[in-house]
């Protein structure tokens, strides 16, 4: 290795631990990914996720001979944009490090095919958001990476968009939010055949929120796991959904390494026509992370017979002087409310689509707040 | 033109009768109050009359301007003319009060046409100025978060922008201070005219002395025991609903 | 222990030297099965039926994907699978042996018998020792014997429901209770007879390296109702022993079950039960669950909601120290319209004790009005206390609502210190708090248990902080 000029034998020493560590922990994932199966159904992850049906199919893909390609662009980011190159072994290492919800082996494929995308780093307030486009219609891979330097304040807003009724997209996020530093984030995917999204966000002790929005996939499944490693960071979550015939799979973690930290959760889903939609969630609140508030919510409405709901919220607390709560809501449309609606002149169509749409915009509210 | 009861019989659905065969009048342009004590059938005297899937219907006709109202679905009675002031208005997350009122104007518009933003702002705006409500109230979610007294003023400025033939007022009384009583009345007051027609539900009568009714009706045991002028609301106040029960043995 | 009217359990932590007339030794096999039909005198059916299940069993695989790590510590070569005095209980105590009396009157059943029970069935190891119930129930029809006898005597009754509700291939504890299975109650409840005192079973491992498989069918007729109480106690052992019951009921339309059990094992037992009822038209069925004790305990008592309107409860209470892992919950399956349930747990976890709550809540396609309702809460003691919450809801359709909600807290530091400043020891006030943090589900247990209860979370607080 490579020790910089002119320092201590400590900083010698601590640098040398820190090289170590992160071979060893390199190791580990390679190791992950040797050992990682193509989820089935004893994945329980993939619980509700009918894994043969379609991690299988993307697992054929990722292995096949399928170029991976797409149209990758960005808006108003300035000097802050890089494009990912093949080349670049930090960032390489970075995705390879992240953890999934299930999916290591498709995270594995994933790393295969790395190399295009973009990696933003903001190093000053951003004056209006930058927009992060991926769009494709075939098959596409790109990674994400998004480093927030220290007191930095940044929106960014990605976009991912499928072109044809045939595109695949299978995107990696890797997000990093440094002390101080406060990050809003969005992400708009659409129309898609298949669509998966795994995301981790690291926050060293500043402010995170992320909205997600999945529009129009026949199938899509997102993995957003949130880690907390600094006290004072705060980590807020939020989807909001209304799919009408798709399979909608949404899995997160919330981890808190280090105490003294708070995160939440807000997920919403209207159901239409045919549309399931699966949510499994955890809070994760390790040994010794003291003083730990997250708290984590998952509501459903289901407008049609024929729409599915399945909701897993967990936690799993091994501290003490926590407080933790979860809470998990599937109802139709409440007829109280309907009623009001209704006594005021608007018809019942219109009543049910207003209140579906307030349902959700209840949740972009409290994004934007 | 007016408002018929006849023989109106009603019960929660599958549970007991409430409503034992109420026969009312109420003709353009008349005010008139229901008093009675708890429990004797007002609210749902009034739940009935728009609608709510509760309760059911076992006898008894109801005609809104020689409309047959129990063959009108619950938004048709409103497009129809009635309105009703609610006890207890509902939250509805999410839904934003200028929303709600732009879907439910649009509703009364004819096919094709288009609600004029503009007017519809400025309109709601002064009505709200009139109630003495914030304008912020126009972007928050209709009654979500809102006091017991917001609620009801809520309540009233939807009336005012409907414009509704027939309006029912639900106990609005209830949880109202003192101001906030005289700027509703005010507001009940002002929309008094020929073409319309108000019932005021409520157990006392620093309502009535406010919006001064034309006819008092006091329902006991779901049914209209008995029916007079304002005289009847001080007697109320004087002596109770006790003297009814002793009246009517 | 003492004086006091009422000891549900003195900690069952003493045993009696092992005097078995019948001992099937370690492992299950076919010769195993054999050794216990032939024990049993059972007819050949029933033989082909346990082997059936062994073979079943042995091809199915363990819940790994799922169930907590411990259980991969499970080996089934280690335990003994039938180990008894005989398979005819006695009717009165005087005819029960010695050591088995003794242990019994120590536990306090006889006296609570005389007390306030309609009928008990006591069972020691793998058999029945003792089963009784009041006469005039006999005159009214009700049956309460032990499966054994039931299967015999009460064939058409017994064997059209046995399996029905908790099939053999349902998971690979319930292939190994069909066919290793011994003991337990049968009780049939005839049209609208309502039981006005509780049945009670004693469920003891007495010996070391001990399978108990009790198997439990309770059947409600139309409009009957009856409580069933069941609790359990083993001596502390170094060797593991396995209890893994099966409980079935069936409540008929109308009909009332309520199932309570206080399970107190000692912390060498594996605790790996299936319980589920089957609720038919405007039927309820309620299961009242605490567990105490054992190192590992999966247990998730379920209701199928089979008819329009029926309903069911689960209320649940677990406390996990040090070396236990309480993985508990609930399943309610709504397959019939209108169908309500209720499902309240409330853990507590000291020390390095682990409770996790595991939920399941279904509702099938097109079945409207459905309700259910879940709260979770979970109380820790100390800093390397842990609790998990796993639900899992389904809900098909736009015409039924569910809520789940679950919270994580600790006892208030001010309210402690409030306590100790007035005097009391913080073992003390740390016993008032939880208690304080479970009373309203204390309640659902009847009196006689609820003293009881209170009595062992005050000696396990003292245990654990004092």
């Amino acid at each position: 290795m490579d020790f910089p000029q002119n320092i201590s034998m400590e900083e010698a020493f601590a640098l040398a631990e820190a090289e170590a560590k992160l071979e060893a922990a390199l190791q580990e994932s390679r190791n992950r990914f040797t050992n990682a199966r193509i989820p089935d159904r004893l994945n329980e992850d993939w619980r509700f996720g009918r894994p043969h049906q379609y991690a299988t199919a993307l697992a054929e893909l990722l292995q096949g001979d399928t170029p991976s390609q797409g149209e990758a662009s960005v808006l108003h980011a300035g000097a802050a944009a890089v494009p990912v190159s093949a080349a670049d072994e930090d960032l390489k290492q970075t995705e390879m490090l992240m953890p999934t919800i299930g999916s290591d082996a498709l995270l594995g494929l994933h790393l295969q095919r790395f190399g295009s995308g973009y990696a933003l780093y903001i190093e000053e307030d951003t004056a209006e958001p930058i927009h992060l486009h991926y769009k494709t219609a075939g098959f596409y891979t790109p990674s994400t990476f998004i480093m927030v330097a220290p007191g930095v304040k940044a929106q960014v807003v990605e976009h991912h968009e499928g072109l044809s009724e045939n595109a695949v997209l299978f995107a990696t996020r890797n997000i990093q939010v440094a002390e101080g530093a406060e990050l809003k984030l969005q992400l708009h995917s659409s129309c898609m055949q298949r669509y998966l999204c795994i995301t981790d966000i690291q926050n060293m002790g500043g402010k995170v929120s992320q909205l997600t929005r999945h529009e129009n996939h026949a199938w899509a499944r997102e993995e957003t796991v949130a880690e907390i490693y600094a006290p004072g960071s705060d980590i807020q979550l939020f989807s909001a959904n209304l799919p009408t015939s798709s399979v909608l799979d949404q899995h997160t973690r919330q981890i808190h390494h280090t105490g003294g930290a708070t995160s939440n959760l807000l997920y919403k889903n209207v159901l239409d026509g045919t549309a399931t939609a699966t949510f499994a969630g955890n809070i994760y609140v390790a040994p010794g992370a003291h003083h730990t508030d997250a708290y984590q919510s998952n509501r459903n409405l289901l407008l049609s017979e024929d729409a599915t709901v399945n909701s897993l919220p967990g936690l799993e607390i091994l501290a003490d002087k926590v407080r933790c709560s979860h809470g998990s809501a599937t109802a139709p449309v409440n007829e109280e409310q309907l009623f009001y609606l209704l006594s005021r002149g608007i018809p019942r169509d219109e009543a049910i689509s207003l209140l579906a749409q307030g349902f959700i915009d209840d949740v972009i509210e409290k994004f934007n707040n | 033109m007016s408002l018929v009861i006849k023989n109106l019989h009603a019960r929660v659905k599958d549970g007991a009768p409430i409503l034992n065969g109420i026969n009312l009048e109420i003709p353009k342009g008349e005010v008139h109050a229901i008093m009675g004590p708890n429990g004797s059938g007002k609210s749902t005297l009034s739940k009935v009359l728009c609608g709510h899937p509760d309760y059911e219907v076992t006898d008894g006709s109801a005609e809104l301007d020689g409309q047959n109202l129990f063959a009108m679905s619950v938004d048709e009675r409103s497009r129809a003319g009635l309105f009703l002031a609610f006890q207890y208005p509902v939250e509805v997350p999410g839904v934003t009060n200028a929303n709600f009122m732009r879907a439910a104007l649009q509703a009364r518009l004819p096919k094709g046409e288009e609600i004029d933003a503009v007017s519809f702002y400025k309109e709601l705006r002064s009505k709200m100025k009139e109630l003495g409500m914030d304008p912020k109230f126009t972007s928050r979610a209709v009654n979500e978060g809102f006091s017991g007294g917001e609620k009801k003023r809520n309540d009233i400025l939807q009336m005012m922008m409907l414009n509704p033939s027939y309006a029912i007022l639900d106990e609005t009384d209830s949880g109202l201070d003192v101001d906030a009583l005289r700027i509703v009345s005010e507001g009940v007051n002002a929309m008094r005219a020929p073409f319309r027609s108000f019932l005021v539900i409520t157990h006392y009568k620093r309502l009535l002395d406010y919006i001064r009714p034309d006819v008092v009706h006091v329902l006991y045991k779901g049914q209209i025991v008995r029916t007079a002028g304002f005289e009847l609301v001080e007697q109320i106040e004087e002596r109770g609903f006790d003297f009814l029960k002793t009246t009517e043995a | 222990m003492d004086e006091s009217t009422f000891q549900m359990d003195t900690r069952g932590a003493f045993s009696m030297p092992e005097n078995h007339k019948f001992d099937a030794g370690y492992g299950l096999t076919e010769e195993t099965i054999d050794y216990i039909c032939d024990a049993k005198g059972e007819p050949d059916w029933l033989r082909q039926f346990r082997k059936d299940a062994l073979r079943k069993f042995n091809e199915m695989p363990m819940p790994y994907h799922w169930a907590p790590e411990g259980i991969r510590n499970v080996d089934f070569e280690n335990f003994r699978y039938y180990l008894s005095h005989g398979a005819t209980p006695s009717r009165s105590w005087d005819e029960v042996p010695d050591d088995m009396k003794r242990t019994f009157e120590r536990l306090g059943v006889p006296e609570q018998e005389r007390a306030f029970l309609a009928g008990v069935d006591a069972q020691y190891d793998s058999e029945t020792a003792y089963t009784n119930m009041r006469e005039e129930l006999q005159k009214q029809g009700v049956i309460f014997v032990n499966s054994t006898e039931g299967l015999k005597e009460y064939e058409h009754i017994f064997r059209p429901w046995f399996g029905k509700v908790i099939p053999v291939g349902d998971n690979k504890f319930s292939a190994l209770n069909h066919a290793a299975f011994s003991g337990g109650s049968f009780i049939y409840v005839p049209k609208g007879v309502k039981l006005t005192q509780p049945l009670q079973a004693y469920f003891r491992i007495n010996s070391e390296s001990m399978g108990q498989f009790e198997r439990t069918l309770i059947i409600a007729d139309e409009g009957a109702e009856l409580m069933y109480m069941e609790g359990c106690t083993a001596p502390q052992y170094d060797s593991a022993t396995l209890h893994s019951g099966v409980v079935e009921l069936v409540a008929l339309k109308g009909a009332k079950i309520q199932y309570v059990t206080v399970q107190n094992w000692s912390t060498n037992v594996y605790n790996l039960v299936i319980q589920r009822g089957l609720a038919m038209e405007d039927a309820e069925i309620r299961w009242i669950d605490c567990n105490l004790g054992s190192g590992l305990t999966m247990k998730y008592p379920a209701v199928v909601l089979q008819g329009r309107r029926a309903r069911g409860e689960v209320v649940s209470i677990s406390l996990a120290h040090s070396g236990q892992l309480q993985d508990t919950g609930a399943r309610m399956i709504h397959a019939a319209p209108e169908t309500t349930s209720n499902i309240v747990a409330k853990s507590i976890s000291i020390g390095e004790g682990r409770a996790s709550y595991r939920g399941e809540v279904k509702v099938l396609k097109g079945m409207a009005g459905c309700k259910n309702n879940t709260e979770c809460d979970a109380l820790l003691i100390n800093a390397a206390s842990r609790t998990d919450t796993y639900p899992a809801i389904t809900v098909k359709g736009n015409a039924s609502a569910v809520q789940h909600e679950a919270s994580v807290s600790q006892v208030d530091e001010e309210m402690l210190f409030y306590l100790q400043q007035r005097g009391l020891t913080r073992a003390q006030a740390m016993s008032l708090a939880v208690n304080g943090f479970i009373n309203d589900l204390v309640k659902e247990f009847p009196m006689e248990y609820s003293v009881e209860l209170r009595r062992l979370i005050d000696l396990e607080m003292e245990d654990s902080i004092g």
